[in-house]
């Protein structure tokens, strides 16, 4: 069976077929409405899990007042936020300051489009997934150039050039990486990605191209954290130097914006990594896919906090000698060896 | 040439031996008398101050030399209406700012100093309150924010000014950073400090003698005891009142939890200057630290200021039940170094961010004025505890921790290793605490008389305290000298070629705090 998007499995589900035209746009944007509301919800929930989490690692309570055990504290923070005066400062270029966090948000939900969660369940089952992906989260970085030179403030300045030279520096890493997995799995549709991994070596190694691309793997494993700028990439927030770096400028919604991008943005590095490294939705049939799914794509931001929490970040000066001296290098090498395997076992 | 360097320095100076290795000179030859002083070893100088004597300032410096750790005072009185004699920032790095510091507070101008400003009062103000004729008026304060510096450079000069504080996560209270980067680099940095002045000196001249131990905690509230022991300390050697070993040995105690307190936010802090908020290093240095507090709780009935010692003893006893707990603490906190260590130093990033970074040699550091454990990490064997002993300090077996890069890395290090030794120290006093009275019998109006000078070894350096007594009640002139105000003068030299981050950095690794540098 091929593998159908999201939208028209739910319209079928609905009882809808043949819709064209007009008709067709209408239903598309409302289920990629209701879709985008459900992965803000996850991101959302995942801010809770993050604090809870902090919290108990560094001896703290965390949220514990609002709901059971503070589960709703996204809902306050969000109506906090929103409450919060709209501050734009005399200096500031209003337009570019305005869009900038709205280009944010939309690149990193646009970029969920083609994540598949389970067996057919992906919002855009696009031919050229991985390549969107990556061109659509790029778009994001437009984002921060556009918050941080449209504050007019120093550090948002600074932060912005270092986001710009991270984002160069790692991005070809990840691309060239992700590379090797597309070369073996011999598409660039995610869907079909996942489905490469189908199987085990000797009955009990999964086919996962953790495995089967272990230098990709790492290097792509490295590159993004350098893309989402976690510790010990944390080098554009740099919150100890640059105050808030490219947000500093930024108060109430607008604030609650780009902080939920830059949170989308890390969850779906985790989607991105579950999904061509750890095989996506696959395991084990006592388990429904999503949950596979779910539960890998936990235990990599897992990885993502646990980093944040015990590693220093890195001097901007460490961080290109990496980049451009030792990962992209790597990831070369890595992609001629895979032809080279490819074309002998071919 | 055995003789020691005082006694070496007189007679070819042309000056008149005082006590206590006390030099007079006149104002036009300062500079020339300190360049000998110099020469013959004091390498390292104190403070400056002055004190009015009616009609003219006497202005005091102060030096050390780091062969045997001799003292000595220089003074020199200059004129109230005419007071101008010429700057010896040349000669020690560390005349720099408290030379800024007497101009500012008394109106003593310093012939051909680099930058004669206001250091601590707004640029705008008008009177020197340190003046015993000062009065309080309304002053025209404008805080401008904008023209931080006069030059923004011209249009090929690629150096972006930018203001780091006096709000701003890594100033560690409030200062103010004017910052020229040049890209990542530092070019150059400019102190902007005397935002938390409150003006204790000058508060103090109107306090009892007993009524200024609590505005001591109120300097270094990351360790409030030992800043005590200042003050008593040069008290009791003016007076010539000697506490009973039991309050000696309590203070020991109170000092080394104050101590650990300290050094847990000077190394969580420098930690979290590293990873951000996020990093779990500083709120693992704040349990125990919570616990330290607890324990200086049972000891002193206070968290945050103890005035717990007093001129002649403590105000209470070793507290029931203290021993058992503090034994513990040592124990838990032991264990929680080798968790800091798996934390930072044994961690590939924190390794290489620190190492080799914020380099500067101990000479330089001397020269600034630099004490404690910034300047042992930078290999100068000086501990006061040792040196210069206090409090019964001589009975304790305790090693002074040094470390011989002088990097950022090597200052951490060194306050990891000083809170394994003042675990040491708390378990001996505990073991040997002597019986009897734990406060001596001591005159209930205090009057002193002459002027002495006194430090401890304060978690952040030579904390002293000069007074100047006149027979009354109330001291006539009190000097601080504070560590964090001679340590962050040499950030300027420290961070200057370092990137960015290593400038926060760099900053955090001399554990300022700000309470004591604006007093």
């Amino acid at each position: 069976m091929n593998a159908t998007n999201m939208t028209d499995a739910l319209l079928n589900a609905l009882g809808i077929y043949g819709l064209e035209g007009l008709p067709l746009l209408v239903a598309q944007v409302a289920v990629g409405a209701i879709l985008a509301a459900v992965i803000i919800l996850v991101i959302a929930l995942v801010t809770y899990y993050k604090r809870k989490f902090m919290g108990d690692a560094a001896v703290r309570i965390g949220p514990n007042r609002t709901g059971p055990f503070g589960i709703l504290i996204w809902v306050a923070d969000a109506i906090k936020l929103i409450q919060k005066e709209d501050i734009v400062h005399r200096d500031a270029d209003p337009w570019v300051f305005n869009a900038g966090p709205i280009v944010m948000v939309t690149a990193t939900v646009m970029t969920f489009a083609v994540v598949p969660f389970g067996y057919g369940l992906v919002f855009s089952n696009m031919d050229v997934g991985l390549v969107y992906l990556f061109a659509i989260s790029e778009l994001s970085l437009l984002g921060v150039i556009m918050a941080g030179y449209g504050s007019n403030n120093k550090w948002a300045t600074i932060s912005t050039l270092r986001a710009v030279l991270q984002t160069i520096s790692y991005e070809i890493t990840l691309i060239i990486a992700a590379l090797g997995v597309v070369m073996v799995a011999g598409t660039f549709n995610l869907h079909e990605i996942v489905l490469a991994q189908e199987g085990t070596f000797f009955g009990i190694l999964p086919r996962w191209f953790v495995f089967t691309q272990p230098v990709a793997f790492v290097l792509f494993t490295v590159a993004m954290f350098g893309e989402i700028m976690r510790n010990p990439f944390d080098l554009p927030e740099a919150e100890s130097e640059l105050v808030a770096g490219y947000y500093t400028e930024y108060s109430g919604f607008k604030f609650a914006l780009i902080f939920f991008a830059e949170f989308g943005h890390m969850v779906l590095a985790t989607f991105v990594l579950t999904t061509i490294f750890l095989g996506g939705w696959l395991g084990p049939s006592f388990l429904p896919g999503v949950l596979w799914f779910t539960v890998k794509a936990y235990f990599v931001l897992l990885l993502i906090f646990v980093m944040r929490m015990t590693h220093p970040r890195v001097r901007p000066d460490q961080m290109l000698q990496l980049g451009w001296k030792g990962l992209l290098e790597l990831s070369f090498v890595n992609l001629v060896l895979t032809g080279v395997v490819l074309a002998v076992v071919a | 040439m055995n003789k020691p360097p005082a006694v070496r320095l007189f007679g070819e100076v042309g000056a008149r031996p005082g006590g206590k290795h006390t030099l007079e000179c006149d104002p036009s030859d300062v500079g020339n008398v300190c360049s000998k002083i110099r020469d013959a070893g004091f390498d390292f100088l104190s403070f400056v101050t002055a004190v009015e004597r009616g009609d003219s300032f006497e202005v005091v410096y102060h030096m050390r030399n780091t062969g045997e750790w001799e003292r000595l005072f220089l003074k020199t009185e200059v004129p109230r209406d005419e007071a101008s004699l010429p700057t010896v920032s040349d000669v020690w790095r560390a005349a720099n700012w408290h030379e800024r510091e007497v101009y500012d507070l008394f109106g003593v101008e310093f012939d051909g100093h680099p930058k004669l400003e206001r250091i601590i009062l707004h640029e705008n103000w008008v009177g020197h309150p340190l003046r015993k004729d000062y009065e309080e008026r309304e002053q025209d304060i404008t805080l401008d924010m904008i023209d931080l510096v006069d030059d923004e450079g011209g249009e090929d000069h690629d150096v972006m000014y930018v203001n780091v504080g006096p709000q701003h996560p890594a100033a560690h209270g409030v200062a103010r950073i004017q910052a020229a980067f040049d890209g990542e680099m530092v070019e150059k940095v400019n102190f902007d400090i005397g935002f938390m002045h409150r003006g204790v000196e000058k508060l103090c001249e109107t306090f009892e003698y007993r009524q200024i131990v609590p505005y001591y905690d109120r300097m270094d509230w990351t360790g409030p005891s030992n800043v005590e022991g200042a003050y008593v300390r040069a008290v009791e050697e003016l007076l010539e009142v000697e506490a009973p070993p039991r309050a000696q040995y309590l203070r020991v105690i109170a000092s080394e939890l104050g101590r650990i307190t300290g050094h847990l936010i000077g190394v969580g802090q420098m930690a979290m200057d590293l990873t951000g908020m996020t990093g779990v290093i500083f709120m693992y240095c704040w349990r125990e630290r919570e616990k330290a507090l607890d324990l200086l709780d049972m000891m002193t009935g206070g968290r945050l200021t103890h005035n717990y010692m007093t001129i002649g003893g403590t105000r209470y006893d070793l507290s029931e039940g203290l021993e058992e707990k503090a034994l513990k603490f040592t124990k838990e906190m032991r264990e929680a170094i080798v968790e800091y260590h798996s934390l930072t130093t044994e961690n590939e990033v924190f390794r290489a961010r620190t190492v080799g970074t914020g380099v500067m040699d101990g000479d330089l550091m001397l020269d600034w004025g630099v004490t404690g454990p910034s300047l042992r990490g930078s290999g100068v064997d000086y501990d006061l505890r040792r040196d210069d002993p206090y409090f019964l300090y001589e009975d304790f077996d305790f090693d002074v921790i040094t470390y011989p890069d002088g990097g950022n890395y090597d200052r951490f290090e060194v306050r990891m290793d000083e809170m394994e030794e003042s675990c040491r120290i708390i378990e001996q006093a505990l073991d040997e605490m002597p019986g009897g009275d734990h406060q001596a019998k001591v005159p209930k109006r205090l009057r002193a008389d002459g002027e002495h000078y006194a430090a401890v070894e304060a978690p952040k350096g030579e904390f002293g305290t000069y007074i100047v007594a006149d027979g009354t009640n109330k001291p006539q002139r009190l000097k601080i000298r504070t560590p964090s105000f001679s340590n962050i003068a040499c950030v300027e030299d420290l961070v200057r070629g370092e990137k960015i981050p290593d400038l926060v950095v760099g900053f955090a690794s001399l554990d300022p705090v700000f309470g004591e540098v604006d007093r």
